[in-house]
């Protein structure tokens, strides 16, 4: 039995739906990352798991219990926000105690217990300072702290590193991952960023327009997406998406895009006659070589924007672009001509209306 | 032969006790873009907001081609400012927007309809002329702020944070869309940003700053290959380099750098350089970027995997060594390794660089021949 589902959850505000037939199942002690663009309903989702609105319709379970009518206190969730109320008059001490001064706890058990988590999450150094004096980061510690501190069955945090510099945000989101894996909390993490969620999910739900797409493994979502919205939304740098026309037969797969022809191995169970289609390839999984070789495609380059270990160069081949991950070592220039190398086994084939893979 | 655009020279800025500009100097060539990078509170903003005349440095001179602008009030400069908040006037027509400090120019109407045209065009914003501005999406706002700027011709175009609002992934397509314009128009662009990777997939040159002074200029490559400083070796790179904090110590004929259990073995490293020793018995620093450590069953070193973490186009793989001691390589997206696996590694001894401990500036070895 899944520790919380959520069971074919819908919501509307008014006219518009947020949430459409969402379902899923979170395990004892995983974290499951809800990963989408803003407006894809992942706060909604959240605050219906925490009982701060109820769904329109569907029921949440814990431990196969029915909680959708019970009230938010009562579930024992904790939830940190992206812009979490730090109360700014209190000490960083004060603010983690507060949710176990609301129990009557007694003050030597409070002590203790908001001790062991400063400790845990490296901030017992803010204890007696006031929130103005925090870093980005150890304000979200401290939130997070005080969401910790009461034990709470399961842990949401809503975008919670949504407002810290891009340094920050990437040292906390490894922390943040050793974190849970010490203490073992269930927890449902949203957040916008495609590789932030791939990096703490345990597994992934991509969220895109109220619907989750696709639900799994981290380099399942990555390697094998099953729609042509999850493979954009989660391929950074973006997506080559290019309109084409294919045709399936024994065994092949013959994919025209522009004037260039692509074959590809399938199953040869794959069988459909030349219809429209849409192709996809990532700028990683494109390659190129300075000289001419068989097989390879000539273009120019257009754009060169460098990441650090290797540049992303954007390159003209008649009237198509593709965006190319290029290694340091091969070095080129705006405006050189290259020539392309495509493997087929990384091109993806979607259908046009569907947008679901058929290339598998 | 590059003509300076832009001059900085010497200038200095308090705020009451703070010193939000230290004495910083650079110059930023004609048709480039220039960025200023550095976390918040660095001084990068003030340093753009003295250029546009916004405000005034204490000390110091600030040139716009042959002319000494530092007493000009902003208006008098030919610098455009794009914000943070583009500040686009969302009840008026894109059209509209764009011919804004046209008309204020009182530009004859048909010149003024010809060039808004036209910057329309380059900016994808034809089909939106005639729609109001408030309507459209933040891309979209964005490349009108961009197209009102570009109008009146400025010298030097200046933004400040321009992304900062849009998500991870609108934010890389417009970066693309950004150069891309910059490089069909050829003006100079003086940017700001606290994201590296921004800085780094935008710029020509980069500044990098912090707490008011400027530690580099160089071009991304040369930035991220060759940090002068640790703040810029940590600062600069997604992940982030791996460091590795010790004593130099020579034992048996090898070098090893050593702290509390950690000992790491650089004798290999070492061996290529000429006055190693007088480093021994010093606090350095080891850097060493995560794309040249590699898994590799022969390395000398040995770890446990503990975080996959999914980083672009890749994986970083963070391996404890050490209690005290965790290093990431990357590695390809196919590759197969799952979190507790033991591995062991090795580093692309060519690529290591070592800092100073007390100073946090690059030690300069000579290479022996």
């Amino acid at each position: 039995m899944p520790f919380l589902e959520v069971r074919d959850v819908s919501k509307k505000f008014g006219e518009k739906t947020v949430l459409k037939n969402v379902s899923l199942t979170v395990n004892r002690g995983e974290v499951l990352a809800i990963a989408g663009p803003p407006g894809s309903g992942k706060t909604t989702l959240l605050k219906i798991v925490a009982g701060l609105i109820s769904p329109t319709s569907g029921r949440i379970y814990l431990n196969g219990i029915d909680i959708t009518d019970v009230p938010p206190h009562i579930r024992g969730f904790s939830m940190v926000f992206e812009n979490p109320p730090v109360y700014p008059d209190r000490s960083g001490y004060e603010n983690i105690a507060f949710p176990l001064k609301l129990k009557n706890m007694p003050e030597a058990e409070v002590r203790k217990r908001v001790y062991e988590i400063a400790d845990l999450l490296g901030i017992r150094h803010v204890l007696d300072r006031k929130p103005s004096t925090f870093s980005g980061g150890e304000y979200q510690r401290v939130a997070l702290a005080r969401a910790l501190v009461t034990n709470p069955a399961v842990l949401l945090l809503d975008e919670p590193l949504r407002n810290l510099d891009a340094k920050i945000r990437e040292y906390m989101a490894v922390w943040l991952k050793q974190l849970q894996l010490k203490i073992g909390v269930t927890s449902i993490y949203s957040t916008h960023d495609p590789l932030e969620a791939l990096t703490i999910g345990t597994r992934v739900a991509v969220i895109l327009s109220g619907e989750i797409k696709q639900l799994g493994e981290p380099l399942t979502i990555l390697n094998n997406p099953v729609n042509l919205d999850v493979d954009d939304y989660v391929s950074i740098p973006a997506l080559n998406i290019f309109k084409g026309t294919a045709k399936a037969f024994r065994g092949k797969l013959v994919i025209n895009i522009d004037k260039v022809s692509i074959e590809k191995n399938v199953s040869s169970e794959l069988q459909f006659e030349e219809r429209n289609v849409i192709a996809a390839i990532r700028p990683s999984d494109v390659s190129v070589v300075k000289t001419y070789q068989s097989g390879t495609l000539s273009g120019k380059v257009e754009l060169i924007q460098y990441l650090g270990a290797n540049a992303l160069a954007t390159i003209r081949l008649n009237d198509i672009a593709i965006r190319v991950i290029i290694p340091k070592t091969i070095q080129i220039n705006e405006g050189d001509s290259i020539y392309i190398v495509l493997d087929p086994r990384n091109v993806r084939v979607y259908d046009v209306q569907s947008k679901q893979r058929i290339d598998l | 032969m590059k003509i300076a655009k832009v001059r900085v020279v010497n200038v200095t800025k308090r705020f009451g006790d703070l010193v939000a500009v230290n004495n910083v100097s650079f110059e930023v060539y004609e048709g480039e873009i220039f960025t200023l990078l550095g976390p918040s509170g660095c001084g990068k903003t003030t340093t753009l907001r003295i250029i546009s005349g916004l405000e005034k440095p204490d000390l110091g001179k600030v040139y716009i081609g042959d002319n000494d602008v530092t007493t000009l009030p902003p208006q008098l400069r030919n610098v455009c400012l794009v914000f943070q908040e583009y500040a686009v006037f969302p009840h008026m027509s894109v059209y509209d927007n764009i011919a804004f400090g046209l008309r204020v120019r009182k530009v004859p109407k048909e010149e003024l309809s010809k060039k808004v045209r036209e910057l329309a065009e380059v900016l994808e914003l034809t089909d939106r002329l005639n729609t109001k501005a408030g309507r459209l999406g933040i891309s979209e706002q964005q490349r009108i702020a961009l197209a009102r700027c570009i109008a009146v011709e400025p010298e030097v175009l200046l933004l400040d944070e321009p992304l900062t609002f849009a998500d991870a992934k609108v934010r890389e397509k417009m970066r693309r869309e950004l150069k891309k314009i910059q490089r069909e128009l050829g003006v100079t662009m003086i940017y700001v940003t606290h994201d590296q990777l921004e800085a780094m997939m935008l710029s020509d040159r980069i500044a990098v700053m912090n707490k008011g002074r400027l530690l580099q200029v160089g071009s991304p490559i040369e930035i991220y290959d060759n940090p002068q400083s640790l703040f810029v070796a940590h600062f600069i790179g997604s992940p982030t380099i791996n460091t590795i904090e010790g004593v130099l110590v020579k034992e048996r004929g090898r070098f090893l750098v050593k702290r509390g259990e950690v000992a790491i073995d650089v004798s290999e490293f070492m061996s290529s350089y000429h006055n190693v020793e007088s480093l021994l018995g010093r606090n350095i620093v080891i850097g060493i970027r995560p794309e040249d450590v590699y898994l590799d069953v022969n390395g000398p070193i040995e770890g446990v995997v503990e975080v996959i973490e999914v980083s672009g186009e890749r994986l970083a793989i963070h391996i404890r060594v050490f209690k005290e001691l965790v290093l990431k390589a990357l590695v390809p997206i196919h590759e197969i390794v799952s979190e507790g696996e033991r591995v062991r590694l090795s580093f692309n001894l060519e690529k290591v660089h070592i800092f100073d401990k007390a100073t946090e500036e690059k030690v300069v070895l000579s290479r022996v021949k």
